[in-house]
């Protein structure tokens, strides 16, 4: 199946937010089309979650709009197209009394009930075996792969994921981001990926926007991150380390 | 428990309670507010608002104190303050203008400043008062269970028909927003179901006590580690035996009614932790 990458998913037009007086982003503009699979990288503080949140609704920027597929975020209601993935997924508390299964069957909020998708989303993740422990048993590396069936469950168009893997083992994390790339390479699902990691974005996205208050796009991770406009956003002095697979 | 038993075998026939009015009117109003407590309670246990349902229990005194001093049916009253104080509450959390806790502790101690300056004009109640604080199921009058009843009814009918927000908001409130949940209808709700139900529960608990119902048999429940559904279920059963065993015991030990659903309630939670 050929994706059409000249459809626009996310459309940003100068973005701008400030907090308490002070300029978190500025004059923010870019696309995300259908079938890509976007990394947001930035230094602490430059205001990636601050992005991501506006894009999705949960923020009001102070200038600009945001459309998502073709609607602007003020009066938008197809919230079933969209999977979310927060920062702190992992960090409610262990003893709260939700499956795994229950969990997962969240996703399909505003979806008619459907047993078999929930299942087959616990499957993708490899993590069908668990459906029935409670979801503050697991390690955050496979609660994290729930997050992720969670948002796959809902059959979304597109999925936010933030930070998705603070705090999981390196051996993990690769696992975590082989699923993402089977979901981007073999169901088409547009991703957008927040990761201080540079090097997991230079190696795992097809774009990049690098966001320190202001923004830099480009379509091809690595040959940006060798190039001197890095050096700009974060300033000089800053070595980075990649490595291909 | 056996023992318990045997003293109502030996002194009375078991069955003889039903024969008072005001037995089986707590005995009904203590059933709708024993199912409800519990389906309240899991939200605002694991929303960590357990604090809440002190709040508005005191609210809901100064509410009864009105109440009583314009003569009117205390329920009403207490309904009225804590439910326009819950609504008050929420908005203070949403605008982010106080702490959260900041503005339970305002409504808490304002409240039972309230509640002692009108005691101060009536020169003090009759027993009544007492009874409201401590809980009596002799304060139950007919009116007052077609009262819990029909709003206990709304209560679990609201509960039921936005159970999957309810539960969405409660364990991750920016994925419900982002699919689609107005979380701000969902979190008013449930704090106005808080209010209602932390009303309604007075009469049978009392104000220093109805908190207690709310929480412990939920915190209980949480001990056996199960699903979302199985967690309420078990709260559910410990919530309905603490209320009946609670009333009987009172009954034929000559107990206040409030503090022995409370003490079984809370035997039954120190039984848990040992599972």
């Amino acid at each position: 199946m050929q994706i059409d990458h000249s459809e626009n998913i996310v459309e940003l037009k100068n973005i701008s937010f400030a907090y308490g007086g002070k300029n978190v982003l500025e004059d923010i503009t870019f696309n995300v089309h259908k079938g890509d699979y976007l990394g947001i990288v930035g230094p602490n503080g430059g205001g990636k979650t601050t992005l991501l949140k506006i894009i999705i609704g949960l923020l009001t920027p102070s200038h600009g709009t945001v459309h998502l597929f073709g609607q602007d975020i003020c009066c938008f209601n197809k919230w079933s197209k969209i999977g979310y993935v927060p920062q702190k997924a992992t960090n409610f508390d262990n003893s709260f009394p939700l499956t795994v299964e229950e969990v997962v069957t969240m996703g399909r909020y505003g979806k008619p009930k459907n047993d078999k998708i929930v299942l087959q989303s616990l499957k993708q993740v490899e993590m069908l075996e668990f459906r029935n422990k409670l979801i503050g048993d697991l390690s955050g590396g496979q609660q994290q792969r729930v997050f992720i069936a969670k948002a796959l469950a809902g059959e979304p168009e597109i999925i936010f994921l933030d930070e998705p893997t603070v705090g999981v083992d390196l051996k993990t994390q690769e696992q975590f981001y082989r699923i993402l790339k089977d979901l981007n390479k073999k169901l088409k699902l547009t991703l957008v990926l927040i990761s201080h990691d540079i090097d997991v974005i230079a190696s795992e996205t097809t774009e990049i926007a690098c966001v320190n208050k202001k923004l830099i796009y480009d379509n091809n991770p690595e040959n940006f991150l060798r190039s001197e406009k890095l050096k700009k956003l974060y300033g000089s002095g800053v070595k980075f380390v990649f490595h291909t697979h | 428990m056996e023992a318990v038993l045997s003293l109502f075998f030996i002194h009375t026939n078991m069955f003889d309670i039903f024969q008072y009015g005001f037995i089986l009117r707590g005995l009904e109003a203590g059933l709708i507010i024993a199912v409800i407590a519990p389906l309240i309670g899991i939200f605002l246990v694991l929303r960590r608002y357990s604090l809440i349902a002190d709040t508005l229990s005191h609210v809901s005194l100064a509410g009864i104190a009105l109440g009583l001093l314009l003569k009117i049916n205390p329920i009403i009253t207490a309904l009225i303050a804590s439910i326009s104080s819950s609504i008050f509450i929420e908005k203070l959390r949403i605008n982010k203008k106080v702490y959260g806790e900041s503005a339970l502790s305002i409504f808490l101690s304002g409240s039972l400043a309230i509640a002692i300056v009108l005691i101060g004009i009536a020169k003090g109640f009759n027993i009544n008062l007492f009874n409201y604080l401590f809980g009596s199921i002799v304060t139950v009058k007919q009116i007052d269970v077609y009262l819990i009843g029909i709003l206990g009814m709304v209560v679990i009918g609201l509960i039921i028909f936005f159970y999957k927000e309810l539960v969405y908001v409660t364990f991750d409130e920016e994925s419900a927003k982002v699919s689609g949940i107005n979380t701000n209808f969902i979190n008013t709700l449930l704090i106005v179901l808080a209010a209602l139900t932390v009303s309604l529960a007075i009469p049978i608990v009392g104000i220093l006590l109805v908190s207690a119902l709310i929480v412990l048999p939920v915190v209980t429940a949480l001990q056996f580690k199960k699903s979302f559904k199985q967690t309420i279920l078990i709260a559910e059963v410990i919530s309905i035996v603490s209320v009946f065993l609670g009333i009987f015991v009172s009954y034929y030990l000559n107990l206040a009614t409030g503090g022995t659903i409370v003490l079984i309630a809370l035997g039954i939670f120190f039984l848990s932790l040992f599972f």
